[in-house]
Order: C-alpha cells, then structure tokens, then sequence
C-alpha cells in the first residue's frame, strides 16, 4: 500500500490536542481534549489507533508510565509530539490558511 | 469508590490482548463515573480496531473463520432482539421470495468462500462474515427463530460448517 504523507482530519486533531497537552498526554485526556475543544466523541481505540499510525510515521513518540491500582494493574501510555510531528502540523496549517484566504465566502468566519 | 467494569467487557479486552494501555484507560475512566454502556461501547471499539487488522492477516484459517463469524454476532443479535424479521412469520410470496434470494446468497457464498480458501492472499474472516450473514437471514426467514436458545443452535451450526468448509471442499475437489 503507499504510504501517504499528509494528515488526515482525526491525525490532526489528535496531534493539535497533544501539542495542548504537553508532557501528559495519554488516552483519556487525549480523548476529552478532542471532545471538549472539537466537540466531536471518539473512542479511546480510535484515538490509539491513530496514535499508533503517527508513530509509525516517527511523527508521535511514546513511553510507558507505571502501572498503578486504579487501573487495575495496567499502565498508561504517555505520548509527545516529535519534531518532525511539529513540522507536519505547521505545514498543514500553511495549506490550510492559503486554501482559506483564497475562498472570499468565507472571510470573516472566525467570528 | 472502586467500581468493578463489566467483567466480560473486561475479559474479552485481555483475551484478545487488547493494548494494555486501553483497558487501564477504560478502567480509569468507569472509576470516575462513567456507566456500563459507555464501558462497553468503548470495549466493542477497541475490540473491533484491533480485531479488524488481525482479521485481515489472521495467522490460520480456522482463526479468521472465528473471528469473521463473530463480527456478525453483534449486528444478528441486535436485529434478533429488535423482532427483525418480525415473529412470528406470514409466509406469503413477498416472504419466500426474500427466503430464497437471500438463501441463494448464502450458498452463492459456500462457493465463494470455498474458492477464497484456495488462496492465501484473500480474507477468509471476511467472507465467513458475509456468509455466516447471509445464511443466517436466510434460515431466519424460512424457519423463523424464536428463542434465544434456537438462535444460539443455529449459530453453532453455522460456525461448524465454516469450519469444516476446507475440509468438505478438499473432499470434493482431491485433486486442486
């Protein structure tokens, strides 16, 4: 299969809300991130699916935390966003604003 | 407070060795008050996200043959639970048409599911899944299953015969 080299709408989102996060980041406020800010539900196995395909593409970088009792034994995933990952956003946001600024029925709908 | 999470949900997570991540996550987040429904619709997806790709490159065939017929488990028992198709029965020419159409699929699907068996590079789970659909409706609309017990029985029969389908197609093709 080829591989693409953009980002998808859900990669994205996923590594703006990392990028909000900071060094925090797993699952479960990765996921509450993306429902409060871009008010849209999505489960915890498709925020790690995306995650896993980030990192696939050296754009995300994970590490394991400690398991803890209230996760009954299991531990979290801690994410962060690599330099190359940051790359990628700023190159997006660039297309995006030119396709933007080109398209006069939607000036001023920031507002 | 220490909420125990649905423990089939929970089983299934770890049988299907569903990254360790998620079911702390999920358990984490039942601790703080979500409900059991959310619990398990979270399960179902995860299972369903790490279970297709595995469906797709499944190991052995007698894997893919499972986990295609229990994709269709959900959907079948849903539409079993909704009276779909209604119980009981009319059996009126507009019905045994449907029957015989969607029977028809079902052994259009032997077919084609004993020819995919013949090369690796195609999607056994896949097909059991469609035809396991396809079969089931089809019994469904003639016979008409009326108990939980009756559904249960046929969805035995119906993973048997996706099991034994290399088997009887070796039987009657010896020399392919």
């Amino acid at each position: 299969m080829r591989r693409r080299n953009y980002l998808g709408e859900l990669e994205l989102i996923v590594l703006l809300a990392l990028i909000r996060l900071g060094e925090e980041a797993y699952g479960v406020p990765i996921a509450r991130e993306i429902e409060q800010q871009a008010r849209r539900t999505v489960s915890l196995g498709s925020v790690y699916a995306t995650l896993d395909r980030l990192e696939e593409r050296g754009l995300v970088k994970s590490r394991m935390g400690e398991p803890t009792a209230e996760r009954g034994g299991r531990a979290k995933r801690y994410f962060e966003i690599t330099g190359q990952g940051m790359c990628e956003v700023r190159e997006t946001q660039r297309t995006l604003v030119r396709l933007w600024k080109g398209v006069p029925e939607l000036k001023g709908g920031l507002a | 407070m220490n909420r125990k999470p649905p423990a089939l949900a929970d089983w299934l997570l770890r049988r299907f060795h569903v990254a360790e991540a998620i079911g702390g996550d999920l358990l984490e987040e039942f601790q703080n008050g979500r409900s059991r429904v959310w619990h398990w619709r979270q399960s179902l997806a995860a299972l369903a996200i790490t279970l297709a790709p595995r469906a797709r490159n499944p190991g052995s065939r007698g894997r893919a043959v499972v986990l295609g017929w229990l994709a269709q488990l959900p959907l079948v028992l849903g539409l079993w639970a909704l009276h779909i198709p209604p119980r009981p029965l009319n059996f009126t020419a507009r019905t045994i048409g449907v029957a015989v159409i969607v029977l028809g699929t079902g052994f259009a699907f032997s077919l084609a599911f004993a020819e995919r068996l013949k090369r690796a590079s195609n999607s056994p789970g896949r097909a059991a899944f469609s035809g396991a659909l396809a079969m089931r409706f089809g019994a469904t609309l003639v016979e008409g299953r009326t108990t939980l017990a009756h559904l249960a029985l046929f969805e035995i029969r119906v993973l048997v015969t996706l099991l034994l389908q290399p088997l009887i197609q070796k039987r009657l093709r010896p020399n392919k």
